[in-house]
């Protein structure tokens, strides 16, 4: 199987005309170059699972019921979905509400691919989700919940005693039961099969040649690749981007040093196109104002050594990166659970 | 083979063939159609079976999907005895497809859709965590793999309807192509009937064109028209109805030759019958002539009456002869001839015969040599007295024809030749012309029939001869040199009898005592010269000869050579004899030599005297080998010699005044002939006129011998012979001889007397010598040597 879809992709490259290959020191169809970039985008087979938490269909069931069950938060007015929303890339289209304390505002990162993302949060203080799910639930800005509410909550509902009491015997309904099912459902969350993947599988035909010029900006010039890299389109890395804002990230962490500070953790690019707006903080609302703040070498209105390096870019290029960023979108359907009622 | 077989034959080779053909083709389509429909059934299951799949296929793909959305929960147990539910479902299925007697693609098909539903099911497994491992599929590889099987299915689905419709038209093919096929070889047997039947028919037309054409030939043949017949089968009919006239006409034609043949035939018979008839009734008065010329001749007559009488005696003889000679050959041409299959001394049969024409040889000159090499068997089986009687014909014949010379009969035994025995009688007599020697052994011919007739005879002789030689189915031949002589030679096939190659007991007994002699032969013969020296060779002697006893006496007193013994051949009278002895016996030391005299039985008893000169010893001509041995070893030893017992044979031989003898005969004449030719013995005799008679006198008198006349008014002689033998029976009397004395001289005739009870058979006319003979030795008085004998 393998070696007939290298084959098909060495006579697809071999022959396929590439409008970029003049000005581009990045020769597309040099074979190498293509099993580089076969192996480096190359989506996983599998979905790895912890084994303290290891995978169940029952208890990824009860994690999506959950996901979605506002009866997570203190207002039982929102869920976990409020903000990851499926539609829109697993993030939120409005701007993120400011902190009440330090007027911080984060937008909600996107959960897709969850299972391979760590360390997590954009200031990346958890490593597990398992860890991090009681985050958002507890958050005043947030879900504004406690354990003790959700439990007795849904204990009052009957048919999550009995799925709880299945899937976890003896155990029922705690936070334990409760986070394990929440992460176990986040794992299950990966990002479809987009028009790239179909590219990077060898059919030439899925993206257009723009985009496909745009790619070879995003590994080249622009130096997007740097740190959007892999399948993900991130090195699950801690970065300063060079945006404004007091959000220290990383470095208002406890213990950590001050190189740490405005560092955010890299997002992965897919479905990035319905991800708007963009940045941790949801400053740029549109992906030309991105690609223009990188080419930019980041905000004008700072004044600190960043992790971006400035680049020229015509606007038909930002097109072309554009375009390409839009081949990453793929079309995930999700059927919401159906919630037991109390 | 008859038409009918030959055009039911065809016509039946056809119709099997038609019902085998219809049965060939009938059959194989309803096998293919079977065997089709039976394997579109099959691959119509397997597209019912696919189809089952893909059902089952998407259902467990529907399934999945809902459970992969996450909307309801479902625990474990649940989720994987519905997955078991669908896997074992489609398992099934897919088993159930892989049972199939399914092509090769197709088996490929299902094994590849199975191991991909494997691997999708380990996916599925492993993505809804039951396999408990620590990762699971994502949703893209399991929707692939998913789709693999999807496609897999379509693909097996696909090929399986493929599958189903190459199947139907390869059914259809087949069952076309069989049809086809069984159509080919129907029309091929039929074909192969048609071309058998079309050459039988041709055949068989040709058959009868030919008959038909054969028929026209004939007709054609047999009427000269030459008009060309409108039909041929016109023609045909009419050759058929001239053959039908021909056929008729020669089985009359058949008819009247038989009745000519049986005509022909009966008039042979009639000859024969008459010729015995007439033999018969000739005989009875030559009886009469001959009797009385005989005892005329033998009371005192002058010496004129003598003459008179002798020429009554040899005319009779002569007649009596002939008579006898046309009744032999009527008989032997009448085919009524049985021989007789005894054994026989062959020796005594040649010897008998020279014995017999020796007196007549001696008269004329003529010397009979007789060369029976000592080698040849003895007994022969066979008919001695026909023998004799074709040695007489051919002997006699060439006595008869010779005028000066010698009759040579040489006798040899080759058993290379198909017919061992031969015999060779030569003379050197006036011979036979080329152009008669074809003839000669035809009737009634003689060599001389048309010139003057220097030679007496009936000319039988010779057809007698050729007669018996044929019916003992030997061979004759003559050759001859006119002037010079001829030459019979006969072949026979006679079987050796058991005692056949027996030594002859005087040689055994004799044969030493001449071993080693020396003999001085004396024989101006060259052929009688040459057979004895051979003979004495033979014996072991050493033979000196000498052409005449002039030459002998020339070259005495200085004979070159011992001498022993003296045999002279050559014939001289007893005074040449006496002669001769006397000057060999006057030389020194040869007194005591024995001479041996081989001479003419006329001059036997004037040689008797020389025994009184001296050892010398006389024989008569020809010798037998055995009285020649015998002479030559008592003339050299003559202590050994036998007693002689010459002059006492003629003294009683007549006086038979002690015996009663019975006549029956009815002929005067013959009563008259029988008495005086039997007066002399003083015999009693009683006649009697009739069988009745002849029996009422024998009961009341006492008789030695009877003498029985066949034919015979009242009774004739069987009768009488049996009435006697019943008397005797009855009577308990020892049975009289009766012989019969009948001019009735058929075999038949012997037969019926002999089964009646006589013991001999004697015929008319009969002789005095004959008739004392047969009363002599039935009485018992006769001695058994009877032979008049000279040793």
């Amino acid at each position: 199987m393998w070696v007939v879809l290298c084959f098909v992709l060495g006579v697809f490259f071999a022959f396929s005309p590439s409008g970029a290959q003049a000005d581009e020191p990045i020769a597309v169809s040099a074979p190498e170059w293509l099993m580089l970039l076969r192996r480096q985008y190359k989506r996983p087979e599998q979905i790895p699972f912890p084994a303290e938490n290891p995978y169940r269909h029952d208890v990824a069931t009860l994690g999506k019921m959950l996901f979605f069950d506002p009866r997570l938060s203190g207002s039982q007015s929102i869920s976990c979905s409020t903000c990851h929303n499926p539609s829109f890339g697993w993030a939120t289209p409005v701007h993120p509400v400011p902190n009440l304390d330090n007027n911080i505002r984060r937008h909600a990162p996107s959960i897709v691919n969850a299972a391979w993302v760590t360390p997590l949060f954009w200031d990346g203080r958890v490593d597990t989700l398992e860890r991090q799910a009681a985050g958002p639930i507890e958050d005043p800005n947030e879900m504004n919940s406690d354990f003790d509410t959700i439990i007795r909550r849904l204990h009052k509902v009957r048919q999550y005693r009995e799925w709880f009491e299945q899937s976890f015997p003896g155990e029922g309904i705690t936070q334990r039961t409760i986070v394990f099912a929440l992460a176990t459902y986040q794992r299950t969350i990966v990002s479809g099969i987009s028009p790239f993947d179909l590219w990077i599988d060898g059919n030439h035909d899925a993206i257009s040649e723009e985009a496909k010029r745009g790619f070879q900006l995003f590994l080249g010039r622009a130096g997007c690749a740097e740190c959007h890299r892999s399948w993900m389109f991130t090195d699950n890395s801690m970065h300063d981007i060079g945006l404004i804002g007091q959000d220290r990230g990383q470095g208002a962490l406890p213990g950590q040093p001050p190189e740490a500070n405005y560092h955010f953790k890299t997002p992965g690019l897919r479905n990035i196109a319905i991800r708007a707006p963009y940045m941790h903080d949801g400053s740029i609302p549109d992906l030309r104002g991105v690609v223009r703040h990188y080419a930019n070498g980041g905000s004008i209105w700072i004044n600190r050594e960043t992790d971006i390096v400035p680049f020229d870019i015509s606007d038909h290029e930002v097109n072309e990166i554009i375009a390409f960023l839009n081949t990453l979108t793929a079309d995930t359907m999700s059927q919401p659970p159906i919630l037991p009622s109390n | 083979m008859s038409i009918k077989q030959s055009i039911v034959r065809p016509v039946m080779i056809l119709a099997i063939a038609i019902f085998s053909g219809g049965l060939v083709v009938s059959g194989t389509v309803i096998i293919a159609s079977t065997r089709t429909s039976e394997g579109v059934r099959e691959a119509l299951s397997i597209t019912r079976e696919t189809q089952l799949l893909s059902t089952e296929m998407q259902d467990a793909q529907e399934y999945l999907n809902r459970v992969l959305d996450m909307t309801h929960f479902e625990t474990a147990t649940v989720l994987e005895h519905n997955l078991r539910q669908h896997t074992g479902k489609i398992r099934a299925s897919l088993d159930l497809i892989s049972t199939r007697d399914l092509p090769e693609m197709l088996l490929y098909r299902a094994s590849v859709l199975r191991s991909e539903f494997d691997a999708w099911e380990t996916l599925l497994l492993q993505r809804l965590g039951l396999t408990q491992s620590t990762s699971i599929p994502t949703r893209p590889v399991l929707d692939d793999q998913a789709n693999t099987v999807v496609h897999a299915t379509q693909l097996l689905a696909e090929m399986s309807a493929e599958y189903v419709t190459s199947e139907i038209d390869g059914a259809r093919m087949r069952i076309l192509s069989i049809f086809s096929v069984a159509m080919v070889s129907t029309l091929a047997i039929l074909a192969l009937a048609l071309l058998f039947a079309f050459k039988r028919a041709s055949e068989m037309s040709q058959a009868v064109l030919r008959i038909s054409s054969r028929l026209l030939a004939l007709v054609r043949d047999d009427t000269p028209s030459t008009e060309k017949p409108e039909n041929e089968l016109v023609a045909v009919h009419a050759a058929l109805n001239k053959l039908d006239l021909a056929l008729q006409e020669k089985r009359r034609m058949e008819h009247v030759l038989r009745e000519e043949k049986a005509r022909a035939e009966a008039a042979t018979d009639a000859k024969s019958r008459f010729l015995a008839t007439m033999s018969h009734e000739i005989r009875t008065p030559i009886n009469g002539v001959l009797g009385m010329a005989e005892l005329l001749h033998e009371s005192p007559l002058s010496n004129e009456q003598k003459s008179y009488s002798e020429t009554i005696l040899a005319s009779s003889e002569a007649l009596l002869r002939i008579v006898n000679d046309i009744l032999d050959f009527s008989k032997l041409e009448a085919g009524k001839t049985t021989l007789l299959h005894q054994s026989f001394n062959l020796r005594d049969v040649v010897f008998d015969v020279a014995t017999l024409v020796a007196p007549i040889a001696a008269e004329k000159g003529i010397e009979v040599c007789i060369d029976v090499p000592e080698d040849t068997p003895r007994q022969f089986i066979g008919d001695n007295g026909r023998i004799r009687q074709i040695l007489m014909n051919i002997v006699g014949n060439a006595v008869k024809f010779t005028t000066e010379g010698y009759v040579g009969v040489t006798v040899s035994y080759d058993e290379s030749q198909s017919r061992p025995l031969s015999i060779r009688i030569e003379d050197t007599g006036v011979g036979i012309p080329e152009q008669q020697l074809g003839h000669i052994f035809q009737a009634f011919e003689q060599v001389e029939s048309t010139t003057a007739r220097r030679f007496e005879g009936t000319g039988l002789g010779l057809a007698i001869t050729a007669h018996l030689v044929e019916a003992m189915e030997g061979e004759i031949k003559a050759t001859s040199t006119l002037g010079k002589g001829s030459c019979f030679i006969l072949h026979l096939d006679l079987p050796l009898a058991a005692d056949a190659k027996t030594l002859n007991p005087r040689l055994i007994k004799f044969g030493p005592d001449l071993a080693g002699k020396s003999v001085m032969l004396i024989s101006d013969l060259p052929f009688a010269r040459d057979l004895r020296t051979r003979l004495l060779t033979t014996w072991g002697m050493d033979v000196h000869w000498y052409n005449g006893c002039a030459d002998v006496l020339a070259t005495l007193p200085d004979l070159p050579h011992p001498v022993d013994l003296v045999l002279v051949e050559t014939g001289m009278s007893a005074e040449a004899a006496e002669h001769f002895s006397m000057m060999f016996w006057q030389q020194a030391d040869r007194e005591s030599i024995p001479i041996v005299f081989a001479t003419e039985p006329q001059h036997l008893t004037a040689f008797q005297h020389l025994k009184e000169r001296g050892p010398a010893t006389a024989l008569m001509k020809p010798p037998r080998n055995s009285a020649l041995m015998q002479a030559l070893v008592f003339a050299l030893h003559p202590e050994r010699s036998l007693p002689t017992q010459s002059g006492s044979e003629t003294e009683n031989i007549d006086d038979l005044s002690a015996f009663h003898v019975l006549i029956a005969e009815d002929n005067r004449t013959n009563q008259l002939v029988l008495r005086k030719m039997l007066a002399s013995t003083n015999l009693k005799m009683t006649f009697c006129n009739d069988g009745q008679a002849a029996v009422d006198a024998y009961e009341t008198g006492k008789f030695d011998l009877v003498l029985m006349d066949m034919s015979m008014p009242i009774m004739d002689g069987l009768q009488a012979t049996r009435m006697i033998r019943k008397w005797e029976v009855d009577t308990n009397r020892p049975p009289c001889p009766i012989i019969a004395l009948t001019a009735n001289v058929m075999d038949t005739d012997e037969d019926a007397c002999r089964a009646a009870g006589m013991v001999d058979f004697l015929t008319k006319p009969v002789r005095k010598q004959v008739v004392l003979k047969a009363i002599k030795q039935w009485t018992r008085l006769s001695d058994d040597q009877l032979e008049v004998g000279n040793l």
